[in-house]
This record gives C-alpha cells, sequence and structure tokens, in this order.
C-alpha cells in the first residue's frame, strides 16, 4: 500500500523542486498517538481527525481496536493535509508522536521524525503483569529503566507531563488523555476554541466541563515548559538495577510424611519437583527452584519444608531502598 | 491477537464487586496471583526474602475475587466501599 505513495511523492518533488517551500506545505502533518488500551488513544485520534476534517483538510486515520480490555499496546496514526494518500506513517516520519504511557512511547519512539519531531509523553507507567513474573530474590522489573532527561536528549523536543497526576487532581483520572491534546494542541496551527468544540463532541456529556479544564491545563503546561531553559532541569537519577542475589535453596523434605497426592508437583510454578518410583516427591531441577515456598504452604502433611538462604544481604537492603525509592 | 475460549473477565459488569486490596503484612511474595495475569496486579514497594509483594490497582480491579482464591495465605480482602480498608471478620 505504501509503495504506490512514495513514488508519487518522488514524483511531485521532481517537478516541484524550484518551490520547495510550496511541497513541504503539501505535505501531510503525522501525528502518532500511542498508549494502553483503555486511556483514550482512539479518542484523541478521533478528536484531532474531525477537527482537521471540519477545516477543509483531508484527513486519513489507521487505529487498532479490541486492546483495551486487557490493558495492551494501542496505536493511532492520523494523517492530515491538502492531500493525503497512505492511511500509515512510515518510521522515522511522525511530526508529532504523543503517547500516553511511558513505555509505549518509548517503543514509538523510532516512528518520530529524528531532527524536528515533538514528543509529548505521561510519565504514567503502566507495568504489564509478565514484567512481574521473576520469584527468584533480588529479580529486577522489566520495565524501562530510562529516565525522561534521557530521552529528552534524544529527541528534537520532548516533553514529560504527569498528566495522570495533574488529571487526578483536576478530580478524574481518565481525563489524562485530554491533559495531553492540551500539549499537543500547543504544536498545531488550529485554535484552542476549534479544540475546545471538538473535544465537547467526542467526551461523555457528564465530564465535559472536567475535561475542557483538563485541556487547558495541558496547553498552559506546555507554555510554561516552553520558557523554562533546558539547563533549569536536574537530571533525575536513574532508578538502580539491585544487585544479583545469591541464594541456596535446599529443601528437606521428610519422605515418610509424603502421601503423593501430587499437590506440590502440581502447583510448582517452576516445574521442578516430582514423585520418584516410591511416588515420593523429589527436588528433580534444583537450578530452577527460586524458593517461593509454594510447596511448603501448599503440602497439607507438612512433608516439605525449605531452607532459603539469602547470601548477599546487603543486596536486599540496597532492593529494597532502591525500589523504594 | 487474542482468541479466548469464554467471555473476558473484564467484560460482563455483573462480577463487579469491590475492588480487593493486600494485607501487606501477610503477603509472602509468592507471585501465585501474578500468574492469573490480571492487569490489576503488580509489584508493590516492599520485598520479602528478597521477592516483591503485590499491589492492586483499585482503580483497576473488579473485584473478580480470582486472586484472593488462589492467594496461598489469604492476604488478600475485599475492601469496604466505604472505607477502603480491608475487610476483616
Amino acid at each position: 500500500m505504501n509503495a504506490p505513495t512514495i513514488s508519487s511523492k518522488k514524483q511531485e518533488g521532481a517537478q516541484l523542486q524550484p518551490t520547495a517551500a510550496a511541497a513541504k506545505a503539501r505535505e501531510p502533518m503525522n501525528v502518532l498517538i500511542v498508549g494502553v488500551g483503555g486511556q483514550g488513544v482512539i479518542m484523541v485520534s478521533k478528536a484531532l481527525a474531525s477537527l482537521a476534517q471540519s477545516k477543509g483538510f483531508e484527513v486519513k486515520q489507521s487505529e487498532v481496536h479490541g486492546m483495551a480490555k486487557r490493558g495492551g499496546s494501542v496505536f493511532s496514526h492520523v494523517r492530515f493535509g491538502p492531500q493525503v494518500w497512505s492511511p500509515t506513517i512510515p518510521k522515522g516520519e511522525a511530526d508529532i508522536l504523543v503517547a500516553l504511557e511511558w513505555a509505549e512511547g518509548l517503543r514509538w519512539l523510532s516512528y518520530l521524525k529524528p531532527d524536528t519531531g515533538i514528543f509529548i509523553c505521561d510519565t504514567k507507567r503502566i507495568v504489564p503483569p509478565f514484567a512481574c513474573l521473576n520469584r527468584r530474590p533480588g529479580a529486577p522489573l522489566r520495565y524501562s529503566r530510562e529516565t525522561p532527561a534521557e530521552v529528552k536528549a534524544h529527541v528534537a523536543e520532548g516533553y514529560a507531563i504527569d498528566a495522570t497526576d495533574m488529571a487526578e487532581k483536576l478530580g478524574n483520572e481518565r481525563a489524562a488523555n485530554v491533559v495531553l491534546i492540551g500539549a499537543l494542541s500547543t504544536a498545531l496551527a488550529f485554535s484552542a476554541d476549534d479544540w475546545e468544540k471538538s473535544l465537547a463532541e467526542f467526551v461523555p456529556k457528564k465530564t465535559i466541563a472536567v475535561n475542557l479544564e483538563a485541556f487547558r491545563l495541558g496547553r498552559s503546561w506546555i507554555e510554561e515548559a516552553r520558557t523554562l531553559t533546558p539547563e533549569a532541569e536536574a537530571p533525575a537519577a536513574r532508578t538502580p538495577v539491585p544487585a544479583e542475589m545469591n541464594y541456596s535453596v535446599r529443601l528437606e523434605i521428610t519422605p515418610d510424611w509424603c502421601k503423593s497426592c501430587d499437590i506440590c508437583v502440581k502447583l510448582c510454578p517452576e516445574r521442578c519437583l516430582r514423585l520418584n518410583e516410591e511416588r515420593v516427591v523429589e527436588l528433580a531441577q534444583p537450578e530452577k527452584c527460586t524458593g517461593c515456598r509454594l510447596c511448603e504452604l501448599l503440602c497439607p502433611d507438612f512433608a516439605i519444608r525449605v531452607h532459603l538462604d539469602i547470601v548477599n544481604v546487603q543486596g536486599i537492603a540496597a532492593a529494597a531502598a532502591g525500589s523504594r525509592a | 491477537m487474542i482468541i479466548s475460549n469464554r467471555p473476558c473477565v473484564l467484560d460482563p459488569m455483573k462480577i463487579k464487586g469491590p475492588a480487593l486490596t493486600i494485607v501487606n503484612e501477610n503477603c509472602n511474595a509468592c507471585q501465585s496471583c501474578m500468574n492469573l495475569g490480571c492487569p490489576a496486579l503488580t509489584w508493590g514497594t516492599d520485598t520479602f526474602e528478597g521477592r516483591h509483594k503485590v499491589k492492586i490497582d483499585a482503580s483497576l480491579c473488579i473485584g473478580c475475587t480470582l486472586c484472593a482464591q488462589v492467594c496461598t495465605v489469604d492476604c488478600i480482602k475485599p475492601t469496604s466501599p466505604l472505607t477502603s480498608t480491608p475487610v476483616t471478620q
């Protein structure tokens, strides 16, 4: 689908070489909106698309549906201009990237124009359950460790807003996406009144007041952030990776008490137990055991005791302090 | 793509109950509830034997009590809708 678009662009470029500025004006504006299902990504893109359409632009929109139920990754491409061919934005071509969640923003960063792209990102962190599955002592959270300052250094123009917190203070956490619309509105050439009219169409009737307030808050936040010098911001410290913990696990099994009920074997999350020839439980894969104590808790006859020795006790304290910070 | 063989637990609004919460002192960080893949569950800030204790995001919890049913130490309790503190018998 993209191939004819590219070739037609090239032809246009050849014809309009003397008036490069005119050719640039014909290029569509690319806005990529990303986030986690349920945050209102599609609502943001609908508000933008209908506004652009009402201003006489040709609009093409491409979005993903049905991710909200499981907190999945949602994106929406919005392209508008005098003439738009393809509905999707190629890599490195987005003028503005609006991210409603921190890690999603980083995931799509490569779509932003490297020299002029504007990155607007909520610092809200939605950690998916599979990032928290490791049972080993001192296991790190599998989530982005980049700080806003580090990401800002990578993009031409970057804003990290705590939009969820701002919306919560207004009384409705769900208005966070409208705070980001407010931020986005400063980067596009539509008037604030037009934005507010478009928003009132798409938000639920009961929440129009709080959403318009959120919109103005986002707008004023960006204007404030623009006046600040970048040096004024102290670079926030990166969350330290907790020290790897050395631990040893020993399972004390009393064979006489084991009645071969199989509960521990079936419920061990690491699948490291089995019943031997005498139908007595044994630790088949000691290297996999994390010492989570599930078998100890679940054994109806107390036949298993877990002895967990964590060697690096300092590491625990450091990890606890690190995760608290 | 997700293909499910029964309705999503978040879908019927019928199972909307009071949000659940963790009794933090009792959680032994076994991560049994994390295995459910519930979007409301994440790691909290406290640890037990180096493993992270679990936290429930009250704004996402629909009160289906699945996590309370798998909890090995029975430390997941429904909150009272008025005070949002754990209900104890």
